[in-house]
């Protein structure tokens, strides 16, 4: 019966099949990382350049999600920049205005919301034979039990 | 995207205005992207952070991401706390009134607040998604 092989098989090359998944996945995640990180500091308002070097990409170890991360000791003033701030009175009672907030962050994910689309709703594919698509078929292949 | 600015501003001070509980506490006022120079806190500023349109063939929707920053130039947070909760009872899944458009929803997505120890006041963050859909 069709429905007990297609348990057996998947059973038998469930590891087989998790990898490319995983490997997949990762794949995608890096690229999907690189591209925000990309239109980041594309973005990212620049003025003594610390903030712009500050955004770099973390994967973590089990390869599940991607962190785009920006601010760090040098540019611990992120949190003004992204949401802004109130007008700046000085000692002498003028005011210097205001910082609007510059949420280049949210932009550049907004930006690319296609894109990371597209990129993340790609079917998987064997990275060892990237024209084809992943089917339980290929995996087990030469094996008709 | 001035009716919709104009939408939260009514919603805001209330129809005749009438004055909501958000309006009352916050005695500086609601203003559209910078405030007047010397404005006394508390108050509050509204920010358009980003939009994108969603159209389909035949619908045209149009997402927003608004921001409301509230400052108070008070040690404690206290004031802060009242305003922004006053914000968020008002705000949250609300029904605003768009000219020209259909409205769908309002929905809060993050909010944050923190000390400014430079201008020596405290800011509350609040972000809102906003999804409406241009009428035929």
């Amino acid at each position: 019966m069709a429905g007990i092989n297609f348990e057996r098989q998947f059973k038998d090359f469930h590891h087989e099949v998790m990898a490319v998944v995983r490997a997949n996945m990762a794949a995608k995640l890096d690229e999907a990382g690189d591209l925000v990180r990309d239109t980041m500091k594309a973005e990212c308002p620049v003025k003594t350049s610390a903030l712009k070097k500050s955004i770099r990409v973390r994967r973590d170890k089990k390869g599940q999600y991607i962190r785009v991360i920006a601010g760090d000791k040098k540019a611990w003033y992120i949190h003004l920049v992204l949401f802004g701030t109130s007008n700046r009175i000085t000692k002498t009672g003028q005011d210097r205005g205001s910082t609007s907030p510059d949420n280049f962050m949210q932009r550049s994910i907004d930006q690319n919301i296609g894109k990371l689309k597209q990129i993340l709703g790609e079917p998987i594919r064997d990275e060892n034979n990237p024209k084809t698509f992943l089917s339980i078929k290929q995996v087990t292949d030469g094996d008709s039990t | 995207m001035k009716v919709l600015f104009d939408a939260i501003m009514v919603k805001y001070t209330g129809v005749t205005p009438t004055w909501t509980p958000a309006s009352v506490a916050c005695t500086g006022g609601l203003h559209r992207e910078f405030a007047p120079q010397k404005n006394v806190m508390p108050y509050a500023v509204m920010h358009h952070i980003s939009g994108n349109p969603e159209d389909t063939f035949t619908e045209r929707g149009e997402t927003y991401l608004i921001q409301f920053n509230i400052y108070t130039d008070t040690t404690s947070a206290t004031t802060l706390d009242t305003i922004a909760s006053a914000f968020m009872t008002l705000f949250d899944w609300c029904t605003l009134t768009v000219t020209g458009y259909y409205f769908i929803d309002m929905h809060r997505v993050f909010q944050t607040c923190y000390w400014n120890d430079e201008l020596k006041n405290w800011t509350y963050v609040i972000q809102y998604r906003i999804q409406i859909q241009k009428t035929p």
